[in-house]
């Protein structure tokens, strides 16, 4: 037994080589970046399951779609619309949205001399084509907000399309566009069999700045550059999405230089991210804010005074400063401010002030009990919140919710869940199916106010929408139903204003913080602009370099 | 023989059926459903809702929607996912190559570092190498892969950079198998880890029982060399039940490791079905967990009948 038995030389063999590939990988040690210079490798969490936003709800596969598309319209990252595919935005005062009847006519006139990456060009009938897409029965588009209400759309000429509507619909503007609704090609997906299973869901042909080049399954996606894109040639060659699950290797490989783009970090990653030098980080507050849901069907949340209260003993700039590591800012309103429809002299409804929260207590008849919770006809100030189980931030905010109600006598018990069961449909979900007291998560709001209809109109009461709140204000529905039928912004702007004033009055929601679209990138990246718009930080890749000048180990 | 194998087959026919009943029923218990990943999305409505769940065939009863899909699976087709809209097969064919490469490497590592410190351990018992690699070893199987696999890369990647964090191949370099390799040093350190242990252990247990054996003295009687009583008489005998527990684990390197494919962004087979299990996905679940059950199934009768042949004293009735 004095000799190396076969499997120790197996193992020191292993070794060796070991050894000997690390040595070959230390020679590019501390080299900031380690793709070539036409190259920039975007971070993705989650595989996308199509690379067809119409038939997806992955923002994954809206992330490496985005580049391939365009839709008729943009949104830049100040939130202002621009006509892309179009060679200007439709509005009545140009003459191109008409009303007609009942209804009314938008005109779009489309840019000329665009192409699919395949060569074919874009004409107004690839318009016609995603309206009867959207209206297929057998197609998985998850809704049909919008095209329900077209009834024909003319093509007079291969470059224009008039789109005839039942009724005034006033984010018509939201229409044929990115981030789910791009052009697509009608020459391409109109024969399908069945436009669910097709290959063009995995091998996408668009109009935009890169084509699609290659998918590794369960590694990356790869596109190249469009030479022809009709905004200008991109910048880079070569755009890749690679696919990594874990946050911590994507830091580490954000770091290391592996990638030169990490979308979505989480807040734990941000105070050591300040002190790397290998990247940058960007902050802006997306169109996602935390929130406090009330189910106004419990007989607790009824009453408009207990709502209020809580409102008014929440600390949120404590909350924005200590458990939001001061990143995401305090929300004041449902609505973003870099939107049209924010209010910027309404402010905070329901500022901290708990004396004032166990006045109005008080004066609503809620006395304290003995065990410090108040108490009327017998009924103790107690509920149940839910939230999304796993989520250390929001279990946080919660043990510091319950210090702030308790403060004024009321008790918060908690009670968090998977967030499938949180979400799912009627009547399986807490939300939908109304199993809830108050729930604590997010909502997005939409580029366009409309979008909160279903939230706050009577008629979306789940099951028909997303009214979890179960709110019902008659005035609220009037002024939701005329915001969707003005045409003009100006008449729309006064009617949103109120709507938030009904809010700030009633507390459905209480808004905590907005959320915020926090990327990290590589310090030679350039010309990065987060959107915080669902275009995400995608929008604007065309014009994206790397400065290799810079590139010095 | 013929028999023997003719009926063990037959009675995994009803067992199949009973699992993949089970684990459809289970399934479909599953809060949420395919629909959960639109959330709270303020442009769908109940009709979009209803519209989805026709389409994806999910207002059938549960009991039509399993026979369905177990006509399609008797005959091979496992159906399409849900959300990529592509068979499952296929998905999952695309998979298995690198599943296979990282399973198998490290249980080839793990079995040959196991049996060696297995053996060694046992030749020597309750030595200070013995103790110490039974320290060893049950300090490596209850280290928690997840953490682990984040150490390693924080060591090895981050701070040395040796070592690239995660993929399976540098961008532009898929056939390079130099690269490749550096790429499945860290992931097959923590694979095989966790399972070094369970080997070595096993190993010495079935060495130390072997070497108390009357052949082995007589072996040692008759003048043969430590060299050949161990390497030779030992070693053989002692590794006809490793062939049975090595078979048994054959099936596990078709699943996949979740925790380490998730960490080290390996496009594996655990890490689709974690996919898929986040999005309930369910034809792509069914897939995965069927053809492990197969595999499982298989991989039981081929331990029975391999170890009749390496052990001739073992009869199959």
């Amino acid at each position: 037994m004095h000799r190396t038995p076969g499997p120790w030389r197996a193992v020191l063999a292993l070794t060796l080589a070991c050894s000997c590939l690390a040595g070959c990988a230390q020679a590019n040690a501390h080299v900031s970046r380690r793709n070539a210079s036409d190259t920039v490798v975007v971070r993705s969490q989650q595989e996308p399951d199509k690379l067809n936003p119409t038939l997806t709800n992955a923002i994954s596969a809206v992330d490496v779609g985005t580049p391939i598309f365009n839709g008729l319209v943009g949104v830049d990252d100040q939130m202002h619309l621009y006509p892309d595919l179009l060679t200007a935005l439709p509005t009545p005062e140009n003459g191109m949205v008409k009303l007609e009847g009942k209804g009314m006519a938008v005109t779009y006139h489309l840019r000329p001399g665009v192409r699919f990456h395949d060569g074919v060009p874009l004409t107004s009938h690839d318009v016609w084509f995603v309206w009867k897409m959207h209206m297929d029965p057998k197609v998985l588009v998850s809704s049909r907000d919008g095209y329900d209400k077209i009834t024909r759309i003319d093509t007079p000429d291969p470059l224009t399309a008039v789109v005839h509507f039942k009724e005034p619909y006033a984010p018509y503007l939201g229409l044929f566009s990115l981030p789910n609704d791009p052009i697509l090609p009608a020459h391409l997906l109109e024969k399908s069999a069945d436009i669910n299973l097709d290959g063009f869901n995995r091998a996408p042909v668009g109009t935009g700045p890169f084509k699609f080049k290659e998918w590794v399954a369960g590694d990356h996606v790869g596109l190249v550059a469009n030479p022809d894109y009709f905004g200008g040639a991109p910048k880079l060659q070569k755009l890749y999405f690679k696919f990594i699950p874990d946050d911590n290797a994507a830091y580490i490989q954000l770091a290391n230089g592996d990638i030169d783009v990490y979308a979505d970090f989480n807040l734990e990653q941000l105070q050591p991210a300040k002190e790397q030098r290998t990247f940058r980080v960007s902050i802006v507050p997306s169109m996602s804010y935390e929130q406090i849901s009330f189910n106004l069907e419990k007989p607790l949340f009824k009453e408009r005074a207990v709502r209020v209260a809580l409102a008014h003993a929440i600390n949120k700039d404590e909350m924005s400063r200590t458990i939001y590591k001061g990143i995401w800012p305090v929300a004041h309103s449902t609505e973003h401010p870099l939107s049209w429809s924010y209010n910027p002299k309404l402010g905070e409804p329901c500022p901290y002030d708990p004396a004032k929260a166990r006045q109005l207590l008080d004066a609503a008849g809620w006395k304290v009990g003995p065990d410090g919770v108040r108490v009327k006809n017998g009924q103790r100030l107690s509920f149940t919140i839910n939230s999304t189980a796993g989520r250390k931030i929001r279990e946080q905010a919660e043990l510091v919710l319950q210090g702030y109600f308790k403060a004024i006598g009321a008790e918060m018990k908690i009670q968090n869940v998977e967030g499938g069961l949180l979400f799912a449909g009627y009547p399986t979900g807490l939300l939908q199916g109304g199993k809830y007291e108050a729930a604590l998560f997010a909502y997005s709001t939409s580029i366009d106010p409309a979008a909160n209809i279903s939230n706050w109109h009577t008629r979306m009461i789940p099951p028909e929408g997303q009214n979890t709140f179960r709110f019902r204000d008659p005035e609220m529905d009037r002024i939701l139903d005329r915001g969707n039928l003005e045409l003009r912004q100006k008449d729309r702007q006064p009617l949103y204003w109120r709507m938030t004033e009904i809010l700030d009055r009633e507390m459905p929601t209480i808004p905590l913080v907005y959320w915020t679209e926090t990327h990290g990138m590589n310090r030679h990246l350039h010309g990065f602009k987060a959107n915080p718009t669902s275009s995400r930080f995608v929008w604007n890749v065309k014009d994206w370099y790397v400065d290799s000048t810079e590139e010095q180990p | 023989m013929t028999r023997y194998l003719a009926r063990r087959l037959l009675t995994a026919v009803p067992l199949l059926i009973g699992i993949s009943a089970l684990l459809f029923i289970l399934m479909n218990q599953v809060p949420g459903g395919p629909l959960a990943v639109y959330g709270a999305n303020p442009h769908m409505h109940a009709a979009d809702r209803a519209r989805l769940i026709h389409a994806m065939g999910l207002d059938l009863p549960i009991h039509m929607r399993y026979f369905k899909w177990l006509l399609a699976a008797v005959q091979g087709d496992l159906g399409h996912s849900i959300f990529t809209g592509r068979p499952v097969l296929e998905m999952i064919a695309e998979r298995t190559p690198n599943t296979l490469v990282l399973m198998g490497l490290s249980t080839v590592v793990s079995l040959v570092v196991g049996i060696a410190l297995g053996v060694y351990s046992a030749i020597k018992p309750y030595s200070k190498f013995d103790y110490a690699a039974t320290t060893a070893s049950f300090l490596g199987y209850s280290l928690p892969t997840f953490w682990f696999g984040i150490m390693l890369m924080m060591v090895f990647a981050a701070k040395l950079h040796w070592l690239p964090a995660g993929g399976m191949h540098s961008l532009g370099q898929e056939g390079n198998w130099v690269d490749g390799l550096s790429y499945l040093v860290l992931p097959v350190t923590v694979l095989s880890i966790v399972s070094v242990a369970s080997w070595s252990r096993f190993m010495r247990s079935s060495m130390l029982e072997v070497l108390r054996a009357d052949f082995i003295r007589t072996a040692r009687a008759k003048g043969q060399t430590e060299r050949v009583v161990i390497g030779y008489h030992a070693l053989r005998n002692a590794l006809l039940p490793v062939v049975t527990v090595v078979m048994m684990a054959m099936p596990g390197l078709f699943g996949g490791a979740v925790m380490t494919e998730t960490i080290f962004a390996w496009p594996g087979i655990g890490r689709l079905f974690y996919d898929s299990m986040g999005k309930s996905d369910y034809p792509v679940m069914m897939g995965v967990l069927m053809i492990s059950a197969v595999l499982v199934v298989v991989f039981n009768l081929l331990a029975d009948v391999l170890y009749s042949v390496v052990d001739p004293r073992i009869q199959m009735e």
